[in-house]
């Protein structure tokens, strides 16, 4: 006689259902929409009030039919501009109390410059490590990120320039330092964005720090402004160097920081940040004929001014290439 | 002088002349114990009351942001891409380690050449690499090989920032994954595969009946272990702009400038998930533990009832 096999019964084990009942739990949590803590004004530097809620009511200006009939073909065909920016670096590109609309002084540039183009503006967020790719490959019309022209950017990029750049040293407030050249930062431990413009200012200072036989600083890369700020706080560094606009932020909303020092971003020259754009596109003569015209017409001025950033503005935008 | 009473001359039916009743049961004492239970509750009180005290953990913006929407929202979005990169790239991995111990050299040789690659490729060269295909490859198309082309599409509508996510970790889980698999497979002991094939089970049989609830044996702590860290792993999608839970964070942060009691915020929920799959994986283990050991463990909540009731007389009348 063949023995059948009995199928062994199946029960669903206890921790099966304890782990969906917690998932659902956690999902429903997600569902129901708790509201975000919401505190929608910032300090500014200049003493205004920064408006980072999600309504920003942009500053908003008149088409301009010459700018926009440099337009390449297939941008005016799809009608929107394509901007990417980062959303990292309060007050140049952020994130609004909602933690999904991106705001800050880029987007709103970038709002000018499509309003002058007669285009939509379609905003992306993107990674710093992602964007020279996807402008390359045609995924972004246009970088408004505080992206600064530099010699290795000129080969694969044109520009259209729309700020002067500073940077600016942050250090906790026990510091003491002062700085201004490069016999400053002699030993220290700063912080820096990689593959940035500061990043080349600290290694041009630190060549020469090397040629006078002084000791050269290190430098230490963190991928966000939020991370040095700990390792500042925590005594880790002694000075990090950023943008200034952001830089005059982390002082205004932390009590922590001050800043001890502003450079010129293109040390020893000047520098400007572009509105960036792959090269050859077609596309870099509309930009920097939007950009012009909202300088003109005092638009540009006044978006600079509510993000207090008054004293980057540029007299009028060259073409970089 | 003390008396000791092993079971065996305890004889409950036939009472002893004088009796034990007026024999005081001491518990054995452990002194060295007992120090050491008291030395480490003092090590830790210090520590907690620092964890606790420190105004700069700042643990009112803790609470402030624990269930904030955009918080939670975050959290759906990992335990998504958990959920979607853990099952796929288990239902992969679990084909390639057939693959790999299949008889034919060629499915052996893909199997073994696509673990060789997404091992050695770093998680974030390919979500880079997905998430830029649009670069490297302007349009996609479908058809037959040097045939007509039935279908086209331009890649970077193809691939968003979540379908890149999904792509770069369930690859990278699968080549991770099938190596569990395929060592709980391996795991089985010879003779029981014997043993099936010599009752005459079929071969189908052998595999889901006897192969499969042993190798699982073996495959789930290491399973459970994978999963937990792709909850954290997924957090390397940060470089695709994507909003998961620690993406969110740093947004809030970014802003707020609050960065370790949002940190705080992040690892909490971490540890919350982490223990809920830990509680699941010791359930669903001690079920497939069914049978290598006689004698199931005691949950812990069966543990607590019986110390609960150890010391009970009236429980310990009979003899064993």
């Amino acid at each position: 006689m063949k023995k059948r096999l009995t199928r062994v019964q199946r029960r669903v084990p206890s921790g099966l259902i304890a782990l969906t009942l917690s998932l659902i739990a956690v999902s429903t949590l997600v569902a129901c929409g708790v509201t975000d803590p919401v505190s929608a004004v910032s300090p500014a530097a200049s003493g205004a009030q920064i408006n980072t809620g999600p309504e920003q009511n942009r500053i908003r200006a008149q088409l301009d039919p010459a700018a926009a009939k440099l337009v390449p073909a297939a941008v005016k065909n799809r009608g929107s501009l394509v901007v990417a920016t980062t959303g990292s670096t309060p007050p140049l590109s952020f994130h609004a109390t909602d933690d999904r609309t991106v705001i800050g002084s880029e987007v709103d540039l970038a709002q000018l410059v499509a309003d002058k183009l007669g285009l939509s503006l379609n905003v992306q967020l993107t990674s710093w490590e992602s964007w020279p790719l996807k402008t390359q490959s045609g995924d972004y019309d246009a970088v408004f990120s505080n992206v600064g022209i530099n010699a290795e950017r000129k080969k694969l990029f044109d520009f259209a320039p729309y700020r002067a750049a500073f940077m600016g040293f942050l250090a906790t407030t026990k510091s003491n330092l002062q700085i201004n050249s490069a016999e400053d930062i002699s030993g220290l431990k700063v912080a820096v964005g990689s593959g940035t413009n500061q990043e080349k200012i600290l290694l041009a200072w630190n060549a020469q720090l090397e040629k006078e036989a002084k000791k050269p600083a290190e430098l230490v890369n963190f991928s966000s402004a939020s991370d040095t700020l700990l390792s500042l706080q925590a005594g880790r560094l002694d000075v990090s160097l950023q943008p200034y606009p952001s830089a005059v932020y982390q002082q205004s909303t932390s009590s922590a920081l001050k800043i001890v020092g502003q450079i010129n971003a293109g040390w020893p020259s000047e520098t400007l940040v572009a509105a960036t754009t792959a090269k050859n596109n077609g596309l870099v003569d509309a930009l920097s004929a939007a950009i012009n015209s909202a300088i003109k017409d005092g638009s540009y001025r006044q978006v600079l001014q509510r993000w207090g950033l008054s004293n980057e503005a540029i007299p009028s935008s060259t073409v970089v290439r | 002088m003390t008396t000791t009473l092993s079971r065996a001359a305890a004889r409950p039916h036939a009472p002893s002349p004088n009796g034990y009743q007026e024999l005081r049961i001491v518990p054995a004492r452990h002194p060295g114990r007992t120090v050491a239970t008291v030395a480490v509750i003092v090590a830790l009180v210090p520590l907690f009351i620092s964890v606790l005290g420190n105004p700069r953990w700042e643990w009112g913006v803790v609470a402030q942001w624990f269930t904030a929407e955009s918080v939670l929202r975050g959290l759906g979005a990992t335990l998504l891409l958990t959920a979607i990169a853990g099952s796929a790239g288990f239902v992969l991995g679990f084909l390639l380690a057939l693959m790999r111990i299949s008889a034919s050299p060629v499915l052996q040789l893909v199997s073994w050449a696509y673990t060789w690659l997404f091992r050695s490729v770093p998680l974030l060269v390919q979500l880079l690499l997905w998430y830029n295909l649009g670069y490297l490859y302007e349009k996609i198309q479908l058809g037959v090989p040097f045939g007509p082309v039935f279908f086209e599409v331009q890649t970077t509508t193809l691939i968003s920032q979540f379908a890149a996510a999904v792509l770069g970790l369930t690859l990278h889980q699968a080549a991770y994954s099938a190596e569990i698999i395929r060592g709980g497979i391996l795991s089985v002991d010879q003779g029981q595969l014997e043993a099936a094939a010599a009752l005459g089970l079929p071969r189908r049989r052998r595999a889901l009946r006897i192969v499969l609830p042993q190798a699982l044996r073996a495959i789930l702590p290491s399973a459970f272990n994978e999963i937990i860290g792709l909850v954290k792993g997924t957090s390397v999608v940060y470089v695709l702009a994507f909003n998961e839970l620690f993406y969110t964070i740093q947004v809030i942060y970014n802003r707020t400038q609050q960065v370790l009691p949002l940190l705080l915020v992040a690892t909490l929920w971490y540890v919350l998930i982490t223990s809920v799959l830990s509680v699941g994986q010791y359930y669903i283990e001690r079920r497939f533990a069914r049978g290598s050991s006689r004698n199931m463990p005691e949950t812990p909540w069966q543990r607590l009832r019986s110390s609960l009731t150890r010391f009970r007389p009236s429980q310990r009348q009979a003899v064993r």
